[in-house]
């Protein structure tokens, strides 16, 4: 079976007078995995998920990329040029922004998604339903979107994007300025849909990534400096993961072989990129 | 007989309510200042009827007292600086060395309701208008797609305006800057707001764009259900462009 997604050597930039924003990229992701893509602001975390979405390319006309790039089973598209919605479905980083403002209850709001991909009535009607119970959102369905809490609002967002049932979930940051209750909700959620449907989030921090992801992606300055699964990355970053984790996590983690000198190389590289001091 | 209990009477439609708005728009530029004055007293008192008598509308009650406040402030302004400066006709009045001229305060009173029958119909238009009926109704009428969704991304921006001037002025509050303390604290404040609020916007604006795109808007709002709207609703409408066209011929045969 083909990846999810795979990149080959792709490499990205906004004009042809700009720098890389994404330099040298190859990876690939299995279908129904969860990818956590790690890195500071900045590190192209972001234009990864918009140009995967084929919003950048559409919005980014002078943008050019090199390498290859496949998104299921497109073939080398190298870079898209138009949404791959609803095959590829994402989250912006501000919730607030996915809803479209014209509703005034949830479920409206949720099966505006369905009405642009012309939808009939009843599978409108029935999609809706089946998205509100998956995300726990029944008892929001007649509330004002934009009267909801951040956690709130995020997960009709989310809903927003889940209603069409794509193959690829992007969320960007989906964490961002939520409380521990909201945060441990969108955990939960995208733990859910693991097998089901390929999951990539981007975030700032390792603990959901050890928490939830099956491949780990860290970049920065648009370039991947890790690339493999959850195991790898602890092996290889054993300094680095047991500064970062919460405490309570450090229990939890496997008494790991002593570091090669290209891992401690890594883990230097990787607590600088996070400001932390690697001993 | 109009039931103020019944929504209906709140909920003109909107060929109905934007064909009344263009009336009172060209009756605001032909009509002497006396006839903009008791418009804008009705219009006022069919604003504070309805902000005041239906459920759907309280949250707009507040801002309607401080839009009307403020009105009856910037009316009186104008009028006054019009009265001081514009020295024509007679002088009517003096106070403490500062003269009124009739000519003055005539354009000032004509200038300061114009702009405030134009203000007022605006702002009970677009209160009792959910965007969503407006953005539908330019749809119906053959509006091309791109325009209806500059159309529906700029009428976002505008009602999000105060809510973003808000939360600027609490930030920077939270700063320590006196923002709130008096119109001229106000003032000032808003121009140092200015800028950031600007670039904020903007950039709100490009990224609810891409949300729209991201859950597959190719540019057709739907309402799910085919608009229709009474023929008595459309006559009438038809009839107000009429009258306003046939108001703007006689001003320019005068």
């Amino acid at each position: 079976m083909t990846p999810a997604i795979a990149l080959e050597k792709f490499s990205l930039r906004y004009s042809a007078m700009s720098h890389w924003a994404l330099s040298d990229l190859t990876f690939q992701i299995p279908r129904g995995s969860c990818c956590a893509i790690l890195g500071q602001t900045g590190a192209g975390k972001s234009t990864l998920l918009h140009t995967l979405s084929g919003l950048l390319g559409k919005h980014h006309r002078s943008a050019e990329s090199s390498g290859s790039l496949q998104v299921m089973d497109s073939g080398d598209i190298s870079l898209p040029r138009e949404s791959l919605f609803p095959r590829v479905g994402m989250v912006l980083q501000d919730p607030y922004v996915m809803v479209s403002g014209l509703y005034e209850t949830v479920d409206e709001e949720i099966s505006f998604t369905l009405q642009n991909l012309n939808y009939s009535r009843d599978q409108i009607s029935h999609r809706v339903q089946q998205t509100l119970a998956t995300l726990n959102l029944e008892t929001f369905a007649s509330r004002h979107p934009t009267h909801l809490s951040g956690g709130e609002v995020q997960r009709v967002a989310l809903a927003c994007i889940l209603v069409a049932q794509p193959d690829i979930l992007l969320l960007d940051e989906p964490r961002n300025s939520l409380d521990s209750a909201g945060q441990e909700t969108v955990a939960r959620i995208i733990k859910d849909f693991r097998g089901k449907t390929t999951v990539l989030f981007t975030d700032y921090q390792i603990d959901l990534a050890l928490a939830i992801a099956d491949h780990i992606l860290v970049l920065d300055g648009g370039r991947c400096i890790f690339n493999g699964n959850k195991s790898a990355f602890l092996k290889h970053n054993e300094e680095f993961t047991s500064i970062l984790i919460p405490d309570e996590w450090k229990d939890v983690i496997p008494a790991l072989a002593a570091p090669t000198s290209k891992a401690v190389r890594n883990s230097q590289r990787i607590a600088k990129l996070f400001g932390l001091d690697y001993a | 007989m109009f039931d103020i209990n019944n929504p209906t009477f709140m909920r003109l439609d909107i060929p109905l309510k934007l064909s009344l708005v263009l009336l009172l728009i060209v009756s605001a530029f032909v009509g002497s200042w006396q006839t903009n004055l008791l418009t804008m007293l009705a219009l006022s008192s069919v604003g504070f009827i309805l902000l005041l008598t239906q459920a759907s509308l309280v949250q707009h009650k507040k801002l309607f007292l401080r839009f009307t406040l403020l009105t009856i402030l910037f009316s009186a302004f104008i009028i006054i600086l019009n009265g001081i400066f514009l020295r024509e006709g007679d002088q009517l009045a003096s106070v403490l060395s500062v003269s009124f001229y009739q000519g003055g305060l005539e354009f000032g009173l004509t200038t300061a309701f114009r702009l405030a029958v134009i203000s007022t119909s605006l702002f009970l238009f677009f209160t009792t208008t959910p965007i969503r009926e407006l953005i539908y109704f330019f749809q119906h009428v053959g509006v091309p797609a791109p325009l209806v969704v500059i159309l529906f991304l700029t009428l976002h921006f505008t009602i999000q305006l105060p809510l973003r001037v808000n939360q600027i002025f609490t930030a920077q509050e939270a700063r320590g800057a006196s923002v709130r303390g008096g119109v001229f604290g106000r003032a000032k404040a808003l121009f140092v707001i200015l800028f950031p609020l600007i670039l904020s916007s903007i950039s709100e604006t490009l990224e609810r764009g891409a949300a729209l795109e991201a859950r597959g808007f190719r540019g057709n709002f739907s309402s799910g259900q085919e608009i229709r709207y009474p023929i008595y609703s459309v006559a009438l409408a038809w009839t107000f462009v009429a009258v306003a066209f046939v108001l703007i011929i006689l001003t320019i045969l005068r």
